[in-house]
């Protein structure tokens, strides 16, 4: 039979037959799921074996934590080795295809960001619970490392009342300025609330030599989201959805209007341009000010708290986040992992202790504060900071962020274009119905 | 014992060489030529099977699916053409189209313009046309990460080379390119012109090299200007050539890496095309939708195979 067919009748088949059996061969493979892992019910054998601890650390946080003298020196006191390793490209693809195969290489990672990651890292099977290995571990003074992580934080690294991540340090938005065009303004603290910081934004522009009075580092976090919990003691709505719509937002948004509209605030600069040194004050991720005082000297930079509405009236706080350091699912020394995490955090381990509080800043232990921060004139911000952030509303664990910004950003945009009318009300009405159109597109719980 | 198996096995290898030569013979009978080509040619049947027919055929298949990557459970979860039903309601895929044509009408007839344009030049320079050849092309090998980070640097509204510039020229207001709505398409759709005006202009001026000069010459002889011979000689004759370059810029997605590196779709979503909206949808929003992308990504290929079409029958040689 084969003889009559032509050329091309016999590729066809050959493509035709390749391609049922690939089709055959894509059976539904199991992926790990939260549910899958398997929960240990009875309490892990503790023990820091010779088995070595394979850790994957983001190069930032790496030197942010001072990640290689505390290798070191858990290399040295402990028989399980640290094998440190550094991303590249997409890590949670990564980590989920390896995890599919069954070829998973570290143990954990350092970090994830919570709360907005930790739903979806948990529901894609990336993460599991540590409290059962946190429980069981003989790590020195272990069990004091979980009990002393500031309430708030400790309760936003957990999700469905299981503990994912062993905290490092907490982000959150405050002010940064530079002191020499603010001191020339009359302003040799903090300007704490909006009406201060236009006040002292109207005085740079007069006194200015081209500085730019006001920016922000990013949108919508830096800008709208942080003066919303400034300004409500609500900012999250019933959907767990930041409240756009409300009156705190709008008029966030009116204040920032009419900050562009007198050329007080650059929207179109962010913390790139902070960095370059022409800017008086930006809202930031809170280590603005502490990265300039590295280039410009220590003196010509301050870092501080939020901004507020009220004075004396904190509201929601801050939104802030957490840098966790997590376990990996299928991890092959999940107990070796942990019992790292916890010495690296842990009370004894000093040297990141103080590497946290003078670098990332804002680390999550009170045996942190009053070791390093109580007492350091040059640290109280952080105390100010973190004591805020213990009465602040988190953000809630839930898979909103990525659409919330996606909509939120654009209609911002709108709000600050001068060559467009001005309908904060109308704008981020549609950009709720945005965020409601994708947030029903997501997989019912 | 040992001889009879000696026996066995030398006639099980006399049974397949008879057999390798029958094969040989019957093959080259039907003009199939030597089966050993297809072992050399193998490899890369595999390799292309593997990195590109077999992403093809998973994609399709994956586009009648609503796979999430967040529910890997969800992979085989088929539901018919319910994406491409979805689509029809959707209304950033109808916004992402609009933007991806006004992309395609600011790139392709720029870049065709200026790579024609340099081409004809470098074809009548006496001296040093290696050198120029190379200088047009520089753009086109820097990685596109490089090039759209030193755009991003360019474009910035108040330190940028550009605007600073501008300032000192007199101009005290430049536009926010890539803040403002009404710029941030066309500065990103220039980022492409510059990457990509190289490789069109080497097309070009292989097909100008190809063009027989006694052609010229007759037509000098014939009193025809340069713009006659140009318009009259080389026009038509690189029409093969425009054809190729229309095709190979045919692609509906264009815009996506530009948007994602530097605007992330912004101003107000006035850069947010076809294809990043794509990418967006697979890897960054809610439960990353891969089906509903892939189904997007078959429209995109469907809308671009007819584009190409157009173009064969519009320029085809008769």
């Amino acid at each position: 039979m084969v003889d009559k067919w032509t050329r091309r009748q016999f590729l066809g088949a050959a493509a035709a037959t390749s391609a049922v059996v690939a089709l055959a061969a894509c059976k539904p493979t199991a992926a790990p799921t939260a549910e899958a892992v398997e929960k240990p019910t009875e309490p892990v054998e503790a023990s820091v074996t010779a088995d070595d601890i394979n850790f994957l650390c983001r190069t930032d946080i790496y030197q942010a934590y001072a990640a290689e003298a505390a290798v070191e020196a858990w290399n040295a006191e402990f028989p399980a080795k640290v094998i440190v390793d550094e991303p590249a490209g997409d890590l949670t693809q990564k980590v989920q295809a390896a995890q599919a195969a069954g070829d998973l290489v570290w143990d954990g990672y350092s970090v994830m960001e919570g709360p907005w990651a930790t739903m979806e890292w948990v529901e894609r099977g990336l993460i599991q619970p540590l409290d059962a290995y946190v429980e069981a571990s003989q790590i020195p003074n272990a069990d004091k490392v979980v009990p002393s992580i500031i309430e708030t934080i400790r309760e936003s690294a957990s999700y469905q009342d299981k503990l994912y991540g062993i905290p490092g340090n907490c982000g959150s938005v405050g002010l940064a300025w530079m002191t020499e065009p603010l001191e020339a303004a009359g302003y040799t603290d903090q300007p704490w609330t909006w009406d201060e910081v236009y006040d002292a934004a109207k005085k740079v522009q007069e006194g200015s030599t081209g500085t730019v009075p006001f920016a922000v580092a990013c949108r919508s976090l830096c800008d709208l989201y942080a003066l919303i919990w400034s300004a409500t003691d609500s900012p999250i709505d019933e959907d767990g959805v930041v409240d756009i719509r409300g009156e705190a937002s709008i008029a966030a948004v009116t204040w920032f209007r009419k900050m562009i509209e007198e050329d007080l605030f650059d929207w179109t600069l962010g913390f790139g341009d902070w960095l370059k040194g022409d800017i008086a004050m930006i809202h930031s991720y809170d280590v603005a000010g502490t990265m300039n005082q590295q280039t410009f000297g220590m003196d010509a930079a301050r870092q501080g708290v939020g901004i507020y509405r009220e004075p004396d009236d904190l509201k929601a706080g801050v939104p802030f986040w957490i840098n966790m350091s997590v376990l990996f699912n299928q991890a092959a020394n999940p107990t070796g992992m942990v019992d790292f995490f916890l010495w690296w955090f842990g009370p004894d381990n000093k040297t990141t202790g103080k590497q946290i509080t003078e670098v990332a800043a804002k680390p999550c232990y009170t045996y942190t504060y009053e070791e390093f921060v109580a007492g350091n004139a040059d640290q109280q911000w952080q105390q100010e900071a973190i004591d805020i952030i213990a009465d602040s509303t988190w953000f809630p664990v839930n898979r909103t962020w990525g659409i919330m910004n996606t909509h939120v950003g654009p209609a911002l945009e709108k709000c600050y274009d001068l060559g467009q009318p001005f309908e904060p009300e109308q704008a981020m009405e549609e950009a709720y119905d945005n965020i409601k159109e994708d947030l029903a597109q997501l997989r019912e719980e | 014992m040992a001889s009879d198996q000696t026996l066995d096995t030398t006639s099980r290898v006399a049974t397949l060489r008879t057999f390798g030569r029958v094969l040989q013979r019957e093959l080259r009978a039907k003009g199939w030529g030597n089966p050993f080509g297809y072992l050399f040619i193998l490899p890369a049947m595999l390799l292309y099977g593997v990195f590109s027919a077999w992403p093809i055929f998973r994609g399709f298949i994956m586009s009648f699916t609503d796979y999430r990557f967040l529910y890997p459970d969800s992979r085989w979860d088929f539901n018919g053409i319910q994406n491409f039903v979805d689509m029809f309601s959707d209304q950033w895929i109808g916004h992402g189209l609009i933007i991806s044509i006004k992309w395609t009408l600011l790139v392709q007839p720029t870049v065709i313009i200026v790579s024609l344009l340099l081409a004809v030049l470098i074809s009548r320079v006496n001296h040093g046309q290696g050198f120029y050849r190379w200088i047009v092309y520089l753009p086109t090998i820097l990685p596109i990460a490089v090039t759209l980070l030193m755009f991003g640097q360019f474009y910035n509204a108040r330190f940028g080379f550009l605007n600073v510039n501008l300032r000192n020229l007199g101009i005290d207001n430049p536009p926010r390119w890539l803040n403002d709505t009404r710029w941030a398409l066309p500065a990103l759709a220039f980022t492409d012109v510059w990457r990509g005006f190289g490789f069109p202009t080497l097309l070009f001026l292989i097909g100008i090299y190809n063009i027989n000069s006694e052609i010229y010459e007759a037509a000098a002889i014939d009193g025809a200007t340069a713009w006659h011979q140009f318009w009259r000689i080389t026009m038509p004759l690189l029409k093969p050539t425009f054809l190729l370059i229309l095709v190979l810029g045919s692609g509906i997605a264009g815009g996506t890496e530009p948007a994602l590196i530097l605007t992330s779709g912004g101003p107000q979503n006035a850069t947010r095309s076809i294809g990043l909206y794509l990418y967006q949808v697979a890897f960054t929003l809610g439960d990353m939708r891969l089906g509903y992308s892939a189904a997007v990504g078959l429209l995109l290929g469907i809308l671009s195979a007819l584009l190409s079409l157009f173009w064969f029958r519009l320029l085809k040689e008769r």
